[in-house]
């Protein structure tokens, strides 16, 4: 049998990393926009308090790029010790976009930001506005890539399964590549880091104007972060929905676990707004629904039918018995190679292999798995209903919460009222945790809603694992926590130090006089 | 009249910020390097070779088999 403790380590840690790395790139990809819009204003107009808040936000996105870069590589550490089976399995698509990835952020990221913090006097304005704005596209490109990896982990297009290397391969590129998943991913979680990198400035300049300090500076960089966050939070919302209808498309069962919809309903189906999922009993006690939402939002008609849990449990059960008659074929197959009514069987039955391997959490040979054996297996398709269900509430509330907060700043900076409520400029520096929480909420509900598969329907997360013993996860997870802890307390201070120091502590802003020889000897 | 430096970054904080900047960066790859040796490098390598895997997905996953 599978050892579920190992299975239990390698995704906390991954899932650890995971988040611990998003805490870092979301910033990077919202203040890189907002030093190019800064910094274009500032080519514009000329004025050099625009130049002095490019270069000071830009400090504060130098600290978040030096502790975010490389978090990341230790997941990829985690792909060669922990998910070695997973690796083998997926290599040749999930592979190509982790190199570009890899490519994208380590060379062209690195050496834009290398030229921003540098290349002021080498450069002339329009080149360093270049450079800012090609810093700004190379992270997003960067992130691009990871979430087409991503996406064909939750809707695996454009590859099969090849029985001669047991492994998925690719059959069509560009099918990888244009997965409509990756495409309302990437719009998605790249807006949600525009309204990080919004809430970021909004909520430290927010501090200034409490204090009294940088008034100027701190009023401008509000406007900036007012009008770009507002339109990140509109974006964020259109693209959630979006995101929602692929996942209606490919993952049933994950929206019917965000939703707690255990039954299928007549179209068009009702949005549950709050209640309490209970996975023993099968229902939500106290829910509230508002009719019709789910439905449209979900099928974008008045006639589509959302398959609630209990009928993709179902469904399920078919694809396991189907994949059983599969796995059957590849022991025959193993045993002789030429058997081609085993191979005819295989081929028929191979887009439902994923299924039956599901059963290996319950037996260690599928083909002789019991009704009860495959009832268990298919009960096993379920998600964690509860987590996912408030994660996404939470989730859409703090984006609601955004649109509010940034609509009123940009009301606020149009009739340039910004320094005037305290009770205002206090909502919005509190509210500087709440986008780093929708983040991370919303990859709990694209990942743990995907569980129990690493690769939705083709390959169960615990056969993804490394035979590995769980003392040694333990030991490289015990590393890792040390690690992260430790760049993490050392990023608080950093940004804390910097930040609390200002414009005006650093030098930066109102800016001091040359002395007298130096004016005297500058060049006209 | 008031003349603005060209660059924060080359005043002495700016300096210092740069210090920082690459300290952080160059204190990462010692870090990271450690990890590796410590925690990623001693742990067994799963054989991914066609058998292998084969083996993997035909028998149970405790038994199937590492190259070192």
């Amino acid at each position: 049998m599978i050892d579920e403790t190992v299975v239990a380590l390698s995704r906390l840690q991954f899932a650890l990393t995971a988040l611990y790395h998003f805490l870092f790139v979301p910033l990077t990809l919202g203040l890189s926009w907002m030093l190019a819009i800064m910094e274009a204003v500032y080519v514009m107009t000329g004025r050099e308090i625009w130049k002095r808040m490019t270069q000071f936000w830009g400090v504060l996105f130098g600290i978040n790029f030096a502790m975010g870069v490389a978090t990341g590589v230790t997941m990829e550490f985690q792909f060669g010790t922990n998910w070695a089976y997973y690796s083998h399995y997926v290599g040749d698509i999930f592979g190509t976009p982790l190199a570009i990835e890899g490519l994208m952020a380590f060379f062209l990221e690195a050496t834009f930001v290398g030229l921003f913090f540098f290349g002021w006097d080498k450069l002339t304005r329009v080149k360093h506005l270049i450079v800012t704005f090609l810093l700004a596209i190379g992270t997003n490109l960067s992130a691009l890539w990871i979430l087409i990896a991503n996406a064909w982990m939750q809707n695996p297009i454009g590859s099969e399964f090849n029985l001669d290397t047991m492994r998925m391969e690719v059959t069509n590129f560009s099918e990888v590549i244009f997965n409509p998943v990756a495409q309302s991913k990437f719009v998605h979680t790249v807006s949600a880091g525009y309204v990080l990198g919004s809430m970021f400035v909004l909520s430290i300049s927010a501090w200034y104007l409490l204090r009294g300090r940088n008034v100027e500076f701190a009023k401008r960089s509000m406007t900036v972060a007012a009008s770009f966050g507002l339109a990140a939070a509109l974006s964020v919302v259109v693209l959630g929905d979006e995101s929602g209808y692929t996942v209606s498309e490919n993952q049933k069962m994950k929206l019917a676990g965000i939703e707690a919809m255990w039954e299928t309903e007549p179209a068009p189906a009702s949005f549950t707004l709050v209640g309490f999922p209970d996975v023993a009993e099968r229902t939500t006690h106290f829910a509230i629904h508002i009719p019709w939402v789910m439905g449209i939002i979900g099928t974008r008609s008045l006639d589509g039918v959302l398959p609630g849990i209990k009928e993709l449990v179902a469904d399920a059960r078919r694809r396991i018995e189907s994949g059983m008659k599969a796995y059957s074929a590849m022991q025959a197959l193993h045993a002789n190679r030429d058997d081609a009514q085993a191979r005819n069987e295989f081929e028929a039955h191979k887009q439902d292999l994923g299924y039956a391997l599901l059963l290996k959490r319950v037996l260690d040979d599928p083909s002789k798995a019991t009704a009860a054996d495959i009832q268990k297996a298919a009960d096993s398709t379920i998600p964690n209903v509860p987590v996912l269900f408030w994660s996404f509430r939470l989730m859409v509330g703090c984006g609601l919460w955004f649109i509010a907060l940034f609509g009123f700043s940009f009301w606020l900076s149009a009739t340039r009222q910004l320094d005037r409520h305290r009770w205002y400029l206090k909502a919005a520096l509190f509210s500087l945790p709440l986008p780093w929480l929708a983040i991370e909420l919303g990859w709990i509900v694209a990942e743990h809603g995907r569980q129990p598969w690493a690769i939705e329907g083709v390959l169960p997360t615990a056969l993804g694992v490394s035979s590995v013993s769980a003392v040694q996860v333990a030991t490289s997870l015990a590393g890792f926590v040390i690690f992260y802890t430790a760049l993490a307390i050392v990023d608080a201070m950093l940004m804390l130090k910097y930040a609390r120091k200002g414009p005006d502590g650093l030098g930066m802003w109102p800016p001091a006089p040359e002395p007298a020889h130096a004016v005297a000897s500058a060049p006209a | 009249m008031q003349r603005v430096p060209s660059s924060w970054f080359r005043g002495r904080s700016g300096r210092r910020f740069g210090f920082e900047f690459a300290a952080i960066i160059v204190a990462k790859l010692i870090l990271l390097t450690l990890l590796w040796v410590i925690c990623i490098r001693p742990q067994p390598r799963a054989d991914t070779a066609p058998a292998a895997i084969q083996q993997h997905l035909l028998a149970p996953a405790a038994e199937a088999p590492h190259d070192r």
